[in-house]
C-alpha cells in the first residue's frame, strides 16, 4: 500500500489542474448561458460559425 | 478570424434584443447576423436578453444590424459601444452583477469538487473505526489520508466559505447575530478541530465540514439564480431608453428657430441636432425625437405634431394625439411625427426612472417566510452551540477523551443544511412551474399570500376584455356599395391610428390601396379624403351624415342607433354626398378563457366580483355571461380602493386582477395583485404577479401551485425539527460516528429538495365538467362593451 504516498499527493496535483479548467471555463463564458447551447445541435448549418461572411452568398436554405 | 481583417480594429457592441421567446429565434438572429459582411463574432444570450457582437466597422454598421433585427421581428436597441482587441475587454462589458454571479459559482465549484475528493479520502476511515487495531489502514496511511483531506479543505475555508465568515463578521458588527453568525463558528470549530485532531489524534470531520458549505452554498446559489429568472423579464424595460439624444446646440439668439423641427432637412440657420448620451441632457434643452424612437426624458412639445405610443404608462396602445404644449414622457414611444421637445426632467427624476427604481426595490423585497425561518434558524442554532458546549462539558466529567468529539458531532449532525434548503429549493421549483404558466411571480411572499385567497376580483376592460375593438355587425345600405366602395373605405380606415378606423380595417378583406386626395382627419370625428371628385367621410354618425346634409338621428331606416347603443356597441360609419353608406359596430372583445377561470374559482369557494369604471349595464351584461353575482360599474378609482378596503376589513383576503395604472392603488391594496402582461408596466412593477402569457386560465395554476408550495414547506420544516429531534440525542449519547454524521446531514438535505421538486409534477388542475362544455359553446358575441375608458 505504500503506492499510495504517490498516489495521493498525486491525485491532489490532479485537482488542482481540474480546478484551474474549470476556472478557465468559468473566466471564458462557458457557464453564461446554458439552455441555448443544446439547442444548437439542431441548426442545419454546414459551416463553422466562426467565417467571417463576405456578403450573404451561403448555400444554405432560408 | 479572417487574415485580412486583422490590421483593422475590431469593435465590439451590444445589443438588447426584445422579442426573442426561445432558443429558435436566438438562433435565427445569429445566423443572419453573421450573415452580414466583417461580423467577427456574435453570440446570443438568450436569458439575457443580449447581443454580443464584435464587427469591423468600416464592413458594417450598428444601423445595419439594427434594421436586420427589426426586419426579422425583433426589437433592437443599441447598448454599448468600446474599443475591442485586448482579451481584458470582454470583462469590462460584463456588469457587477454578472462578476458576482460568476464568483458565486466558482466558490460553489470549489467547495463541491473538494467535497468529492475529501469524502473519498474519508471513505477508509469510515470503513475502518479503530485505525489501529483492524486491517490494513496502518497509522500512516491514516496520516496521509487526513493530511491530504486537510490540503483540500484549506481552499473551501479560506475561499469558499468567505460569504459566512464575511456575513457574520458584519453580523457581530452590527452586534446582531444573523444565519451567518451561528453557520461561520460551526465550520470554524469544527476545521479547527479537525486540525488538532490530525496532528494530536482522534476522529477528523473535514468531509462534513465541506459538506456542509457546499450546501449552504448551493442553497444560497439556487435563490440567486431564481432571482434572476423572475427579474429578466422586467429588465427589457431598463433597455428602452435610448442611449443617446439628438440635441440641438442653442444659438446666439437663445432658441432654434421655430420651424426646424417641420422641417429637419432645412435646419441650416439652426444647428443642426448632435448626437449627446443621456447622461449629458439638461433640463431646458431642445432635442429633436424622431418617428418610431422613443423620447428620451419628459418634456414639453415645442414644434411638431403627432401620436405617442403611451402604452408604459396607461396600458392602452390607443395613441395619442401630440401637439405644441403637450406632455410626452420618457420612455414612450413615438409614432408619427418629427418632434421637438424641451426637456424638463432628466436623467433620473423622470417617471420612467421612478418605475425602474420601483422595480428595483420590489425584487429585492425578501419573501416574508423565508424571513421567518432565518429567524428562527438563528434560535435554533444558537440552541444547538449550546447544547453542543454543554454537552461536551458533561462529558467531561465521564470520559475527557471523548469530550471534544461528542461536541463537534452535535454541531456537525445538526447543520442547518435543511432548514437553509427548505425554503429556496420550494420557491426555486414554484417559480420555475408558474412561468411555464406564462405566470411571472414578482413578490415571493405572494405566493403565501396567494393560498389562501378568498375574494377575487377583476377590472375589466384590458383584464376580462382584450381592449381592443372589433367590428361586431357590418350593414351595407346595399351589396353593390360593399363591392365598390370596399377599397375606398379601407384606405380611408388605413390613413387614421384611431383604434376605430384600424378596428375597421381589420374587418375588411385585404385590399390596394388608392390614391385618395385631400386626406384629412378630425380628431375625435373622423376622417375625410376624395376619390375621382367624391367625397367620402369614416366616422362618427353626426359627422358623416353632415356630408348629405342631413343632421339627426333617422337617417336610415334600419340604423337601429339608439338600440345599438343601448346593447353597448360603438357606432362608425362611412358615407358621402348621397348619405350613410354603411355602418358599423364595434365591440371590446371578451377574453375567451375568462369562463374557465370563473368557473373554477367559484368551484374553490371563492368568491369573485366586477369592480369597473364602465358603464353599468354594460358590466351586468359581462356578469351575467360569467355567471359572476357581484358585479359594479360605474366605478372610480377611490371607491374601487374603498370597495376592497371593506371586503378586507370584513375578513377577506382579496386578490385584484387589473391591468392599467389607474387601478394602481387598489392593487397596492389588494393581499395579492395580479397584472396582465399587455397592461401597463407601472402596473406590473407593482403588482405581485404578472400575468404573461393574458390567458386567465393560466391563473387557475397558479392557485394550486401556491396552495403545494405553502404545503411543500411546512413538510420540510416539519422534517428539519423531526430529524434534529433524533439526531441531537444521538450525538449527545457519543453513539454517532462521523460517517453516520455526515450521512445524516446529506440524506436530510436531499430529502427536503427531492420534496421541492415534487412541485414540478403538479403540471395541471383536475378538469372541470364545465371545461369541455365551454370549449363547445361559440364565443361570446354581441356582448355591450367598449366605452373607451375603463
Amino acid at each position: 500500500m505504500d503506492i499510495l504516498f504517490l498516489l495521493i499527493p498525486l491525485s491532489i496535483v490532479l485537482v488542482l489542474a481540474i480546478g484551474w479548467v474549470f476556472w478557465w471555463a468559468l473566466q471564458h463564458r462557458q457557464f453564461d448561458d446554458l439552455e441555448q447551447q443544446g439547442a444548437r445541435i439542431l441548426q442545419d448549418q454546414d459551416a463553422p460559425n466562426d467565417q467571417p461572411r463576405t456578403g450573404g452568398d451561403t448555400a444554405l436554405p432560408d | 478570424m479572417s487574415g485580412t481583417n486583422s490590421a483593422h480594429s475590431t469593435r465590439r457592441a451590444q445589443m438588447a434584443i426584445g422579442g426573442m421567446r426561445c432558443a429558435a429565434c436566438s438562433q435565427l438572429i445569429e445566423f443572419r447576423l453573421q450573415q452580414l459582411p466583417g461580423i467577427a463574432r456574435c453570440e446570443i444570450d438568450l436569458l439575457g436578453q443580449r447581443a454580443k457582437i464584435e464587427y469591423d466597422p468600416s464592413q458594417t454598421s450598428m444601423r445595419q444590424m439594427v434594421d436586420m433585427v427589426g426586419a426579422l421581428g425583433y426589437r433592437a436597441l443599441p447598448l454599448a459601444f468600446g474599443a475591442g482587441g485586448a482579451a481584458g475587454a470582454g470583462a469590462s462589458a460584463d456588469s457587477a452583477l454578472a462578476q458576482e454571479s460568476k464568483t458565486a459559482l466558482w466558490r460553489l465549484f470549489v467547495a463541491g469538487f473538494a467535497m468529492m475528493q475529501v469524502m473519498m479520502l474519508a471513505f477508509p476511515a469510515y470503513l475502518q473505526p479503530v485505525p489501529q487495531i483492524d486491517g490494513d489502514l496502518t497509522p500512516d496511511i491514516d496520516q496521509l489520508l487526513k493530511l491530504a483531506s486537510l490540503v483540500l479543505t484549506v481552499p473551501v475555508m479560506l475561499f469558499a466559505s468567505g460569504p459566512f465568515f464575511a456575513g457574520a463578521w458584519r453580523n457581530l458588527q452590527n452586534r446582531h447575530i444573523g444565519m451567518d453568525v451561528p453557520v461561520a463558528l460551526g465550520i470554524g470549530f469544527t476545521f479547527v478541530a479537525s486540525v488538532w485532531a490530525t496532528f494530536a489524534g482522534g476522529p477528523v470531520y473535514y468531509d462534513s465540514t465541506v459538506m456542509f458549505v457546499f450546501l449552504l452554498l448551493g442553497a444560497r446559489w439556487l435563490e440567486a439564480r431564481v432571482q434572476a429568472r423572475a427579474n429578466h423579464a422586467l429588465q427589457a424595460l431598463s433597455d428602452l431608453t435610448p442611449p443617446l439624444a439628438e440635441r440641438y446646440r442653442a444659438d446666439p439668439a437663445g432658441n432654434p428657430a421655430d420651424n426646424a423641427a417641420d422641417d429637419p432637412a432645412n435646419t441650416g440657420v439652426a444647428s443642426e441636432p448632435e448626437l449627446v448620451p443621456l447622461t449629458e441632457l439638461q433640463i431646458g434643452d431642445r432635442l429633436r425625437v424622431r418617428p418610431g424612437t422613443t423620447f428620451p426624458v419628459d418634456g414639453v412639445v415645442v414644434a411638431g405634431e403627432g401620436y405617442a405610443d403611451e402604452a408604459l404608462m396607461s396600458g392602452e396602445s390607443h395613441p395619442c394625439h401630440k401637439t405644441v404644449g403637450s406632455q410626452v414622457w420618457a420612455g414612450t414611444g413615438n409614432l408619427s411625427g418629427v418632434f421637438q421637445i424641451r426637456a424638463e426632467q432628466v436623467g433620473s427624476a423622470t417617471r420612467f426612472a421612478n418605475l425602474l427604481d420601483l422595480m428595483g426595490r420590489a425584487a429585492q423585497h425578501k419573501p416574508h417566510w423565508v424571513q421567518l425561518a432565518n429567524r428562527h434558524a438563528v434560535h435554533f442554532l444558537g440552541l444547538v452551540l449550546l447544547l453542543a458546549a454543554g454537552g461536551a462539558l458533561v462529558w467531561w466529567q465521564i470520559d475527557p477523551s471523548r469530550a471534544f468529539a461528542i461536541g463537534v458531532s452535535v454541531m456537525v449532525v445538526t447543520c442547518p443544511c435543511a432548514l437553509s434548503l427548505a425554503t429556496p429549493g420550494v420557491m426555486a421549483a414554484a417559480i420555475g412551474q408558474l412561468a411555464r404558466h406564462g405566470v411571472l411571480l414578482i413578490q415571493g411572499r405572494a405566493l403565501e399570500a396567494l393560498a389562501h385567497i378568498s375574494h377575487v376580483v377583476f377590472d375589466k376592460t384590458g383584464t376580462l376584455t382584450t381592449g381592443q375593438l372589433q367590428v361586431v355587425q357590418q350593414n351595407w345600405r346595399m351589396q353593390t356599395d360593399a363591392l365598390s366602395h370596399a377599397q375606398v373605405l379601407a384606405t380611408l380606415a388605413r390613413a387614421s391610428l384611431h383604434p376605430v378606423a384600424q378596428a375597421v380595417l381589420r374587418a375588411l378583406p385585404p385590399q390596394a390601396p388608392l390614391p385618395l386626395v385631400g386626406l384629412s382627419e378630425l380628431a375625435g370625428q373622423g376622417v375625410e379624403a376624395s376619390w375621382r371628385g367624391r367625397v367620402f367621410r369614416l366616422g362618427r354618425i353626426d359627422y358623416v351624415a353632415a356630408l348629405s346634409g342631413t343632421v339627426g338621428v333617422q337617417l336610415w331606416p334600419e340604423l337601429p342607433q339608439a338600440q345599438a347603443e343601448a346593447a353597448g356597441l360603438s357606432l362608425v360609419a362611412f358615407g358621402d354626398a348621397s348619405g350613410i353608406l354603411a355602418w358599423f359596430g364595434l365591440q371590446d372583445q371578451v377574453r375567451p378563457d375568462c369562463l374557465q377561470l370563473v368557473t373554477q374559482l367559484r368551484a374553490e369557494g371563492k368568491q369573485v366580483s366586477i369592480l369597473s369604471g364602465d358603464r353599468a349595464d354594460v358590466v351586468a351584461a359581462l356578469a351575467a355571461q360569467l355567471g359572476i353575482e357581484q358585479a359594479h360599474g360605474e366605478l372610480s378609482p377611490e371607491q374601487k380602493y374603498q370597495h376592497v378596503l371593506a371586503l378586507q376589513q370584513g375578513g377577506a383576503r382579496v386578490a385584484m386582477v387589473g391591468d392599467g395604472i389607474n387601478d394602481g392603488p387598489v392593487l397596492a391594496l389588494a393581499d395579492v395583485s395580479i397584472a396582465m402582461g399587455q397592461g401597463a408596466p407601472l402596473a406590473q412593477a407593482k403588482s405581485d404577479l404578472v400575468l404573461h402569457s393574458n390567458n386567465l386560465a393560466d391563473l387557475r395554476y397558479a392557485f394550486g401551485i401556491s396552495r403545494m408550495a405553502w404545503r411543500l414547506i411546512r413538510q420540510n420544516l416539519g422534517w428539519a425539527v423531526l430529524y434534529n429531534l433524533i439526531a441531537i440525542p444521538a450525538a449527545l449519547t457519543g453513539w454517532l460516528t462521523p460517517w453516520q454524521a455526515a450521512l445524516g446531514m446529506s440524506l436530510s438535505s436531499l430529502l427536503v429538495v427531492g420534496n421541492a421538486l415534487r412541485l414540478l409534477r403538479n403540471n395541471a388542475p383536475a378538469p372541470l365538467a364545465t371545461d369541455s362544455a365551454a370549449a363547445a359553446a361559440p364565443a361570446p358575441s354581441a356582448l355591450p362593451a367598449a366605452s373607451p375608458s375603463a
